[in-house]
């Protein structure tokens, strides 16, 4: 194992493959209802209680402005916490995938890759093992100040 | 008047005289004593000849050191010029009469010792944080308050415990932070290099004290206290002349000794002494460790039920089942009464404050504690021991009235104070009541237009002009006295009362007394909140804003021109807020008379929040929920419901801030 290789947790959403950094990853939960909650941004499924901590849970496929995925047995809940603030955050994805060893000195995009979504949500697109692989930056996703709730002025 | 003056001269002069040579006789000083009983007032009488008796015995020292403080402020009260003070002050310097009073103190209270040694610590390294940051934004006052106030804390703690060497250097640094407040001085390296050196000053004069006080020795600091006292008012007086000073002189007026632990065994006198091992631990930490209890608590039970399940499994150890769930609970309830201590040590250690600030005034009073095994949060109870102490140094100095005065008006001589904590709808109550001369509505007032706080033409009802004394730079003692200080102390403790999430009420009669009644939450973690249901969601109201909650009649509900839906309570016209319109969420209800209206009460204005209905109210451990819900104001935090939910805690006074979304949607339609 080479000692720049970077361990990804990757996972699944309308078929593509998608990858963030495991060191952001707190827990994978098993899919579960969550709490509706008011004046909430249309992203946001609501808030959940894991073990006395309470944390919000956005669609991810909403937020990236994909169409929503229909719930399956796989669909679970990755919960994650960003580097510049406090608090955790969870949210769906289709199914969870493997733990991929990303090099990182091999940061080429890939040209042939078209994102259906803002450029500036993705860190960088890989191939592994014959697939295209997008690896996501939560940071730029999750980390506005109204990620969960919208501004009230 | 003059004579007792000259008279209170010689007896210093003779006082230093026995102090220098022990052996050396006391005639010279009995006879001055003698002399004295012709003039000194009545009052005084008794501990005069009580020292002329003792002159020759080992308590002499201690009881003169007493009959000085009472001569001293005599003259003070007659407006003598200070000369006996500054007297005093150097002959204290000279004989090193400081390090017999350090023996003296230790000898009191343990308690308030290593409460003293824990304060000054803390303020000291506070002292240096705001300093440094102050040094880098030095347009932000409020720093300047933060240092003044950290310098009177540690100034007021020194005073007790006769400190006086400490308690002249934190003086002088408050008196350079007043002028500084008031713009006389300004932000300058000189300024910054001066305060650090006296920060410096009190940390060496702090560790020869703990040094002292673990190993029982007498040894004395070398901090030149008078002249850095003199700089001080130089820097005031005559910045320039200071300037000159400074720049020649670099020799350092200290010489920072090194106190090192393998002093000569002769210099013990008394066995080693230790302070409490006892430290304190992080909020967040202990938050941390009662929320992993918890989650064990919850994990065992859903381990307990699944294990019921299959009965068999259990068989071969239920007694291990047992044992463990025994120690689970166990854990939880020492988790939980890691939180909570009774108050009465906080008390107990407010009759040494009362006291020791009687005798300052010379006044008689009293302290009565009441409710001292009233439980609360330990974190609470640390953050109380300053605004209470601020409290009854005020009732001491400014409520009760002389002696003298009280028998004029038909009280008793002695004061009493009355100090209690009870728990009360879900709250502490901690009151502090005085029987003295309450506090003046005119006096208030005057001071308060002087001060700018107020209009001449404002007319203000009696609370609101109790209320003034809570704020910022108010002071109503017309001498700035060394024990209640310059007006920095209501602001301070309303800030630190605020800061617990606790309210303060003043309630005050000219003449019959004053009383400050704190309210405070049981506990930082835990509150009282009613389970509310508006539609699908469910809410949390904190029960210390809920005034009731009703149900009302058809015939209640107006509409009132300009001002809104309204709804009559009693003979008072309260506004309709509609909570579902504010959330937008659909509700079940529409009509006020369908629905539970709670009122609330936010800054002395009452609202009734339309809900469908109340479910109940329950205990809450709140939770924070990160830098994610920030921007949503109207979140007070979150918490779980008995039935396993997380639901939003509501911040009422937010909440009714928040533009109505019906409207805004029109608005968005036109």
């Amino acid at each position: 194992m080479n000692k720049k290789l970077i361990k990804h947790l990757s996972f699944s959403l309308l078929n593509e493959i998608y990858a963030i950094k495991i060191i952001q990853v707190k827990e994978i939960l098993a899919w579960r209802a969550s709490i509706d909650i008011p004046l909430c941004q249309e992203w946001v499924k609501g808030i959940i209680n894991i073990r006395g901590q309470i944390i919000p849970v956005v669609n991810l496929n909403r937020r990236l402005g994909l169409k929503d995925s229909v719930k399956s047995k796989t669909t679970c809940i990755i919960v994650v916490e960003l580097s510049q603030r406090d608090g955790f955050i969870g949210f769906e994805v289709d199914s969870v995938q493997d733990v991929l060893y990303v090099d990182k000195t091999s940061k080429e995009a890939n040209p042939l890759f078209e994102a259906d979504f803002d450029a500036e949500f993705i860190e960088n697109v890989i191939r592994l093992n014959e697939e295209t692989k997008v690896i996501l930056n939560i940071d730029k996703i999750f980390g506005q100040e109204d990620i969960i709730f919208k501004g009230v002025s | 008047m003059n004579h007792l003056q000259s008279l209170l001269i010689e007896l210093s002069q003779d006082f230093l005289m026995i102090n220098i040579s022990k052996e050396k006789s006391t005639d010279d000083f009995c006879e001055t004593l003698t002399k004295l009983q012709d003039v000194v007032p009545d009052e005084l009488l008794y501990p005069l000849q009580e020292c002329v008796q003792e002159v020759n015995t080992a308590e002499a020292l201690e009881t003169l050191e007493k009959l000085m403080d009472l001569l001293n402020q005599k003259c003070e009260e007659r407006d003598f010029t200070f000369v006996f003070e500054n007297e005093k002050a150097k002959s204290i310097e000279e004989m090193s009469f400081d390090t017999t009073i350090y023996s003296e103190v230790f000898s009191e209270d343990e308690d308030l010792i290593s409460t003293f040694f824990e304060e000054t610590l803390e303020n000291l390294e506070a002292l240096d944080l705001i300093l440094n940051l102050w040094d880098e934004t030095p347009e932000d006052l409020t720093y300047v308050n933060d240092i003044f106030r950290s310098f009177h804390t540690i100034k007021g703690m020194a005073g007790f415990l006769s400190l006086n060497d400490m308690e002249q250097i934190s003086h002088c640094l408050e008196d350079l932070l007043t002028h500084c407040r008031d713009g006389k001085v300004s932000h300058s390296n000189y300024l910054t290099a001066f305060l650090f050196d006296g920060i410096d000053f009190l940390r060496v004069m702090y560790d020869q004290l703990l040094f002292n006080y673990q190993n029982g020795v007498e040894d004395k600091h070398n901090v030149n206290v008078d002249d850095f006292v003199r700089k001080g008012s130089l820097f005031v007086s005559d910045f320039e002349s200071y300037k000159t000073e400074v720049n020649t002189k670099v020799e350092p007026i200290v010489e920072i000794r090194s106190i090192n632990n393998d002093a000569p065994v002769a210099q013990v006198k008394s066995g080693k002494r230790e302070i409490d091992d006892s430290f304190r631990v992080s909020t967040k930490k202990m938050d941390a460790l009662i929320d992993s209890i918890g989650e064990l608590v919850i994990n065992h039970s859903s381990i307990a039920n699944k294990i019921g399940l299959h009965k068999d499994v259990l068989k071969g150890m239920r007694d291990e089942f047992s044992q463990f769930k025994r120690i689970v609970n166990n854990l939880q309830n020492v988790s939980l009464s890691l939180r909570m201590i009774p108050i009465g040590n906080t008390f107990k250690k407010m009759n040494r404050v009362v006291r020791d600030t009687a005798n300052k005034l010379n006044k008689d009073i009293i302290l009565k504690t009441l409710g001292e095994q009233t439980e609360i949060d330990r974190s609470i109870v640390d953050n109380l021991y300053d605004p209470l102490m601020h409290m009854i140094r005020n009732a001491c100095d400014h409520g009760i009235e002389d002696p003298f005065d009280r028998e004029e008006m038909g009280k008793s001589a002695q004061g009493t104070i009355t100090l209690s904590a009870k728990h009360k709808d879900g709250c502490v109550v901690i009151a502090i009541e005085d029987d003295g001369k309450g506090l003046s509505l005119e006096k208030i007032r005057q001071k308060a237009i002087v001060n700018g706080l107020i209009q001449e033409e404002d007319s203000l009802s009696k609370s609101e002009i109790h209320q003034l004394i809570l704020k910022p730079g108010f002071s109503t003692a017309e001498t700035v006295t060394n024990l209640s200080g310059r007006g920095v102390g209501m602001d301070v403790v309303v800030q630190a009362i605020e800061s617990l999430r606790g309210i303060l009420l003043i309630d005050s009669q000219e003449g019959k007394g004053s009383r400050v009644e704190i309210r405070l939450p049981l506990t930082l973690a835990i509150i009282d909140g009613m389970v509310i249901r508006i539609g699908d969601h469910k809410f949390i109201i904190p029960t210390i804003s809920v005034r009731e909650s009703i149900k009302i009649s058809h015939d209640k509900y107006s509409h009132v021109l300009g001002r809104g839906e309204m709804i009559l309570i009693r003979e008072h016209l309260v506004p309709l807020v509609r909570c579902y319109d504010l959330l937008a969420i659909t509700s079940d209800v529409s009509n006020p008379w369908d629905g539970l209206l709670v009122v609330v009460d936010v800054d002395g204005h009452r609202y009734a929040l339309l809900v469908d209905e109340l479910l109940g109210k329950q205990e809450i451990v709140i939770k924070s929920l990160g830098d994610h819900f920030s921007v949503a104001k109207w979140i007070a935090g979150g918490a779980i419901l008995a039935c396993g939910d997380a639901a939003l805690i509501l911040d009422v006074s937010k909440l009714i801030q928040l533009p109505k979304q019906q409207l805004l949607d029109e608005a968005c339609n036109e």
